[in-house]
């Protein structure tokens, strides 16, 4: 019974928090999580090929090629914040300045990566990452 | 409910990696016509007919537009003509348009040492190293030998089969 409860909760409105409206699994809360679960399950992805799926090297010659100072701790630190990030949209714990600490890191991906690339091909993905990522993290109370 | 979403979210997540691991390089909205300009550069740049390559390499980046491999190609048979920094430019673009195109930090590595910047080719050595090992191999080899030239095009000629060719 409190297992069951448990991951409603992880699923609705995060880790330890209870709710002002009551109900666990509204429309509300169901597509708010559908809306942080796109990010989520992209950054978990990348973030665990940065850190444990052999494309850590691959970060770092990104870095190096675009001057992202101290590449190869930039890289794992990316890696954890992608994870952690992930994580935190997922979980609903810590969602908002971890989704906040996203968006910075899409806005420089932009920025130092993508924007030669052009918008087709280039830097739509990241800026689709970044809006979710930082209206997530600017939301009114009360959406969770 | 929940288990079940949270079991479809897993595989979700281990479909993606599998997936994300299997990176390929083939460009994307680059024309019909950009690509076909590309291939016969390809031609003229294994039989070494630099100004025929450049032409057509030429017209595949006029065409092409964010066309990172013709850009690539393209500063590779300008710097077998002695256009070393033209060619450098070029290189900058190819990476500009993928910053982990591993053949073009090879090359611009080697324009750089035909330059004479032997500091620059070891910086873009560290970036080779991380991407494609067996073509930093060669590399370092070249960068020791002071010889820019030197199996530059392992793809041709049979020195090492496992380095990427440029992309077709």
């Amino acid at each position: 019974m409190e297992h069951g409860r448990f991951w409603r909760g992880l699923l609705t409105r995060g880790v330890g928090r209870r709710h002002p409206s009551g109900g666990l699994l509204t429309p509300p809360r169901i597509a708010f999580f559908l809306i942080r679960l796109a990010p989520a399950i992209i950054f978990l992805v990348h973030g665990s090929l940065k850190l444990f799926g052999g494309h850590h090297d691959r970060t770092v010659a990104l870095f190096l090629t675009v001057n992202i100072p101290l590449a190869e701790p930039a890289a794992w630190i990316v890696g954890a914040l992608e994870m952690a990030g992930g994580l935190a949209l997922l979980t609903g714990v810590l969602m908002r300045p971890l989704a906040f600490l996203l968006a910075i890191e899409m806005a420089v991906a932009i920025l130092r990566v993508r924007l030669p690339q052009g918008f087709l091909g280039g830097w739509e993905f990241e800026l689709t990452l970044l809006l979710i990522c930082l209206g997530i993290a600017i939301r009114p109370r009360g959406i969770d | 409910m929940v288990k079940l979403l949270l079991a479809v979210l897993a595989l979700a997540v281990l479909a993606v990696a599998a997936s994300a691991a299997d990176v390929t390089e083939v460009p994307s909205g680059v024309s019909t016509e950009a690509v076909k300009a590309f291939k016969r550069g390809l031609e003229f740049h294994a039989a070494k007919q630099w100004p025929q390559a450049i032409k057509e390499y030429e017209r595949a980046v006029a065409l092409g537009g964010r066309f990172p491999e013709a850009f690539n190609n393209l500063a590779y048979c300008l710097r077998k003509t002695g256009q070393i920094e033209k060619a450098i430019e070029l290189y900058k673009v190819a990476l500009q348009l993928r910053p982990t195109f591993a053949q073009a930090h090879d090359y611009l590595a080697r324009a750089y040492l035909a330059k004479g910047d032997r500091a620059a080719a070891l910086r873009e050595y560290e970036i080779v190293r991380r991407l494609d090992r067996k073509l930093a191999h060669c590399l370092r080899t070249a960068i020791d030998r002071n010889d820019p030239d030197y199996n530059d095009m392992p793809w041709n000629t049979g020195g090492s089969g496992a380095v990427s060719s440029p992309a077709a």
